[in-house]
């Protein structure tokens, strides 16, 4: 598993992403020359607030945005395919057999009609064309669930197969949705805010299974959160999402150690000033996320930021390239090393 | 002012409330299945929970969803009624208040939810809601209801500006202001707040909590927060309860609770607290054992099927809660071996 990197092991490549919605008073976009790589076996975290675009940016991966929605590519790779302009049928068979997602509520991906033992029917079945061993497994589905199952800490799977999605809690029915992800045996999969509907004890457990999972499977895997400590704890690689821009990525550990736009900055004194014991006050981030359809005029969060200057109010910055990090901040014009 | 210091000048103070073996019970299955069966089923979502709140202390309830605690801070309001046990406000049995003494109380008692966009009416402006308690409780003249509400607005941190503004114009942090101001108009003995910031993105939250503690300086208002956010009631409670399945299974205050936990949910729920970082060696979580059923015929200790220390003597009966020192309480037998770190 453990590949020399090179150009090959990169699953998911996407170059200047802009998507938005067609509204009745107009076209409103929301997010902005996203470009971002996932390699095989990597989890990339995209962190950012309510409105940051993070969701969006996941569900324009998957083509799962609403009719109103319009998406603009310069690049889209996945794995050895060019999905660019690939058609939407076409698109549908990529996503039913190499893409997985896991939503913020477990409960919507299950259909409340029928019992979880079907969900897994459907997955086997569906897989089985894959590989004649895909076929044999379809054939023996029920022992093979079980088997997933007590992979994710479920130890009466036979029992859940035959039980409905309400019979279940928050935490079995996401680790059953997290098994099925895991029958699926998906290239990439995406999860969108996992664990915040969870209370503290569960969601620690399905953090760990989480990371044991990506021990396990080759897949690129992309996880979206709004909470810097579990980022900290999956990801290898942070994208920073504020106002529908990635404002810097970076491997988790360098961001976190010496983060460079003062958003992240911001962000990551806020987040940890809670932990520390001590009873000062909290540092803040004065202001509020601004409005996609009423950005300010040159950097979104100049409104916002303590390092603002003359040129941040008039120009939109780029991403600048600095070794192992890319940041979107005129203070680090002079550092980059190397434009597109 | 450190907290710990707080929390034993506070010991001394007679409570504001005092809540005495308290039961809040639903019934359950009110449908058909329930109508055929003989025994009808109920739900103690609340349970025999005894508990002061002191003048001026911000008392922090926490505990993971289904533990009681939203109930609790409800039934302090009378917002639900008590199945057993007593309430007392300023030393006055309140239990059984009902029309115009229940009203009187309401004006004195006030709340914060959790999700201000659905606590606001949407097609009052500010002012509307922030005058309208105001009127109706007559603090004051008609004419000096501007200056009033924009007194609050200020107090809240908003510009008096937002006076005309409807909810849907707002967003989160500045709807929660209002909420907060609202719950002020009153000048209440007691605010109690469910979950005020959960819904909040980290950079708000931060500033909502400040504003929190700039309100507690300056006007010494009880409060009761109600959070799952261990880090949030840190930050904030002079004192803490953790509630497991309507049972309240340690209290003290703050410092103590975090330093020196001895009941082994706590432990287990601070142990959520560590920061790890990806690569450092898994942190050992407890497997889910199979969770309490609060509507079976269960004895014995809540958490006993989960627990690590359990001895057999935690199948007969729910641990009381008992004093391990003057401040701190604990319902478990076996507290003594449990968080000597």
């Amino acid at each position: 598993m453990t590949e020399a990197t090179n150009g090959n092991d990169v699953a998911l490549r996407i170059r200047g992403l802009n998507a938005g919605f067609r509204m009745s008073d107009g076209y409103l976009p929301i997010i902005e020359d996203v470009s971002l790589e996932v390699r095989k076996g990597e989890v990339l975290g995209i962190i950012g607030e309510s409105g940051s675009g993070k969701t969006v940016t996941g569900m324009a991966i998957l083509h799962l945005l609403p009719e109103n929605a319009e998406t603009k590519w310069e690049t889209f790779d996945f794995l050895d395919l060019d999905v660019t302009g690939m058609d939407e049928e076409a698109f549908r068979d990529l996503r039913g057999n190499r893409m997985a997602v896991v939503f913020q509520d477990p409960t919507g991906a299950f259909n409340p009609a029928k019992k979880v033992g079907w969900h897994f029917h459907q997955v086997f079945e569906r897989t089985a064309v894959k590989s004649p061993d895909h076929a044999q497994r379809a054939k023996g589905w029920r022992d093979a669930a079980i088997d997933l199952m007590r992979d994710v800490g479920i130890a009466h799977g036979e029992n859940v197969l035959g039980q409905y999605p309400h019979q279940l809690s928050g935490g079995m029915l996401q680790r059953a949705l997290i098994a099925l992800v895991l029958a699926f045996e998906p290239d990439l999969i995406l999860a969108d805010e996992p664990t915040t509907n969870l209370d503290n004890i569960v969601e620690r457990q399905i953090l760990n299974l989480f990371r044991d999972l990506q021990k396990r499977l080759d897949s690129a895997f992309v996880f979206i959160t709004h909470d810097m400590t579990i980022a900290a704890a999956l990801c290898d690689r942070i994208a920073v999402m504020y106002a529908g821009r990635i404002v810097e990525l970076g491997k988790t550990k360098e961001i976190f150690d010496d983060p460079k736009h003062p958003y992240t900055q911001g962000l990551l004194a806020t987040a940890l000033a809670l932990e520390e014991k001590s009873g000062e006050r909290l540092q803040e981030i004065p202001g509020e996320l601004p409005h996609p359809g009423n950005l300010p005029p040159g950097c979104v969060f100049a409104p916002r930021c303590p390092h603002v200057f003359k040129r941040c109010e008039a120009e939109r910055p780029p991403l600048f390239h600095l070794p192992g990090r890319e940041v979107r901040c005129l203070l680090y014009e002079d550092d980059d090393v190397a434009g597109r | 002012m450190s907290l710990a210091a707080d929390a034993r000048n506070l010991g001394a103070a007679e409570p504001l409330m005092r809540i005495d073996d308290l039961t809040i019970r639903f019934k359950l299955g009110q449908g058909l299945s329930g109508i055929m069966s003989d025994q009808p089923k109920h739900l103690d979502a609340v349970d025999r929970v005894s508990l002061d709140i002191r003048k001026g202390e911000v008392l922090g309830l926490v505990g993971e969803s289904g533990s009681g605690k939203t109930t609790l801070g409800k039934a302090i309001l009378r917002l639900y009624d008590a199945h057993q046990g007593s309430i007392s406000f300023r030393g006055t049995d309140i239990t059984r208040l009902r029309g115009s003494s229940l009203k009187a109380l309401r004006r004195d008692l006030q709340m914060i939810f959790q999700d201000p966009a659905s606590s606001l009416n949407p097609r009052q402006t500010v002012r509307t809601v922030l005058a309208t308690p105001l009127l109706l409780h007559r603090i004051c003249r008609p004419d000096e209801v501007d200056r009033k509400v924009d007194e609050i607005l200020t107090q809240v941190g908003l510009s008096p500006t937002f006076r005309s503004r409807f909810p849907h114009e707002l967003s989160g942090g500045q709807l929660q202001r209002v909420a907060i101001g609202r719950a002020l108009t009153l000048s209440p003995d007691l605010i109690v707040a469910d979950e005020a910031v959960s819904k909040l993105d980290v950079s708000v939250r931060s500033q909502i909590l400040n504003l929190f503690r700039d309100i507690q300086d300056e006007l010494g208002t009880t409060m009761v927060f109600i959070t799952h956010d261990l880090h949030v009631a840190r930050y904030l409670c002079h004192r803490i309860g953790v509630m497991y399945f309507g049972k309240l299974l340690e209290l003290g205050p703050t410092n103590e609770i975090y330093e020196n936990p001895r009941h082994p949910y706590t432990e287990a729920l601070l142990g959520t607290l560590k920061p790890t970082v990806k690569d450092d060696p898994d942190v050992p979580v407890e497997e889910a054992g199979e969770a309490y059923n609060p509507t079976g015929e269960t004895v014995g200790c809540r958490y006993y099927a989960r627990c690590p220390y359990r001895v057999d003597q935690c199948k007969t009966a729910h641990p009381p809660l008992e004093d391990i020192s003057d401040e701190h309480k604990v319902a478990c037998y076996e507290w003594r071996r449990i968080g000597q770190r």
